[in-house]
């Protein structure tokens, strides 16, 4: 059984439970209760899928930058936009996922840990700007750095 | 005493004319009504002074010489004196009321302040009401311990119209000045309603306490409510998504929907959301995870794949300050490495 077939083999026994819990009511299994280890094989797969698909949309993450590099937006407005990049990408493939969409294996390629890692970081430090300043823990510098920082790591490759 | 009578009337009748005839006539008529006095026994003396009486009318006329009038005038005035003088030391006998009356009686002709309308009748606005009220309440003061004798006064109405009470303050609406404002539901703006509500007075960052499924207790201020409603309020079942500033990019994911607008019924919604996931026995607790290089303990919902971060050191200490749906990476992270970025 090869990566593509044992992927979606697993994708589908997760599903299964998903659905269940759906119509049962919340909180009733999970594959990462059920059964660990397979649990842990789907996620490798996901984590590499998830790499890639926001990898493949790079164009998406290197415009806002550049939008926001350049003052064409606000440091709340980049904020905000970033933060829905990520999250639409993330919701796209769950969304994917749940229908075990074949597309699916054009993202089964090897990792991108270091990107992977950087957007994760550069979501939560937009996650932490705010106008409020009693809650603002990350000024506009500190976003630009994250643009900047972002826009080459996505324009070396 | 009758012959008597008859004599002086027999003497009148002989003066001849209309006029004395009237004038006897009258006069018969008094000394009738003095011999009926005089059977009471009033003595001699009234009689003595009646039949002078009788002839002063036959020969001189009714009216009073000018000495006698004088004489009126200054026993008027003589009786007037001692009633005076009666009446003030009357007044003497009572201790303290003395002052106030001789006040409310200087403040009745001196500090009297000519007004329109009927000056016949007493007004209330005067200056000497004012001090007659002044002496009125300076007595009642000194009355302590006494029985009340009448009902405490109702106050000048002059001086309750500029009373300042607690239930009518003298600037209209001053408390609302600075309450919640509430949006208008007839006017609620462009795009369905306001973008931001102020929730609450500045400074004032209330909080709601909540406690999780293995009996941590957590705090959610005010101000990080509004915060992460803003930021992750779709996230946890709020869909009032607020349409893009003019200056952000629109992308095929949907970015729009990104911000939730803030007011009471979404804030509610959210809260609802975060305690829910706290008080899911499933959710699964890291207690350890470096967040942004501060200690925080992470609550991992997977129904809805969101963490829910509590500070358990630094300034914010108990306090629910990230609340976020998870990537696979970032789960991977706090997994492996306890780190939530």
């Amino acid at each position: 059984m090869n990566d593509q077939q044992n992927f979606f083999k697993l994708l589908k026994y997760s599903n299964e439970l998903e659905v269940n819990n759906e119509r049962w009511g919340r909180n009733n299994k999970y594959l990462s209760r059920e059964d660990p280890e397979a649990y842990h094989a789907l996620f490798k797969f996901l984590l590499r899928i998830e790499d890639n698909f926001h990898y493949s949309e790079k164009q998406e993450y290197i415009e806002l930058a550049k939008d926001f590099l350049a003052d064409q937006m606000t440091a709340d407005d980049f904020s905000y936009s970033f933060q829905g990049t990520y999250e639409g990408i993330t919701k796209e493939l769950r969304r994917m996922e749940r229908k075990e969409s074949l597309e699916l294996v054009n993202f089964l390629k090897p990792r991108r840990p270091q990107l992977a890692r950087l957007l994760a970081e550069i979501y939560g430090t937009c996650d932490s700007f705010s106008l409020d300043p009693d809650i603002n823990v990350v000024d506009e510098q500190e976003l630009k750095d994250c643009a900047q920082i972002l826009l080459a790591e996505l324009q070396k490759e | 005493m009758d012959g008597n009578l008859n004599t002086t009337s027999a003497y009148v009748t002989d003066m001849g004319n209309e006029e004395r005839q009237n004038r006897i006539s009258n006069i018969l008529y008094l000394i009738k009504k003095y011999c009926m006095s005089l059977k009471k026994s009033r003595g001699r003396r009234k009689m003595l002074g009646s039949g002078l009486l009788i002839f002063r009318m036959l020969f001189g006329g009714i009216q009073p010489s000018s000495s006698d009038s004088i004489n009126f005038q200054n026993g008027v005035n003589y009786k007037t004196k001692i009633s005076r003088v009666l009446e003030e030391k009357s007044f003497t006998h009572q201790e303290h009321d003395t002052q106030a009356y001789r006040a409310v009686k200087i403040s009745q002709t001196v500090f009297k302040i000519p007004y329109g309308g009927d000056s016949s009748r007493p007004n209330k606005f005067t200056a000497g009401s004012k001090a007659r009220s002044n002496a009125k309440r300076d007595f009642e003061k000194r009355q302590t311990g006494k029985k009340k004798t009448t009902k405490p006064s109702a106050g000048s109405p002059f001086v309750q119209s500029f009373t300042i009470e607690p239930n009518f303050s003298s600037r209209p609406n001053r408390n609302r000045l600075f309450r919640k404002f509430t949006p208008n539901e007839r006017n609620p703006g462009c795009a369905r309603g306001p973008r931001t509500i102020l929730l609450s007075k500045r400074g004032a960052d209330k909080s709601t306490k909540l406690t999780t499924y293995d009996g941590f207790e957590a705090e959610l201020t005010d101000k990080s409510e509004n915060h992460l409603t803003s930021k992750h309020g779709h996230n946890f079942g709020v869909d009032d998504p607020l349409p893009l500033n003019s200056n952000q990019r629109a992308t095929k994911y949907k970015q729009d929907r990104i911000r939730t607008r803030l007011n009471n019924e979404n804030k509610a919604k959210f809260r609802e959301g975060i305690k829910s996931s706290l008080s899911n026995p499933k959710s699964i607790i890291y207690p350890n995870v470096n967040v942004r290089g501060i200690k925080g303990r992470v609550y991992y919902d997977e129904t809805i794949k969101c963490v829910i971060v509590i500070h358990t050191e630094g300034e914010f200490t108990g306090q629910i300050k990230k609340a976020q749906p998870i990537t696979e990476e970032q789960l991977e992270n706090l997994r492996k490495l306890n780190i939530l970025s």
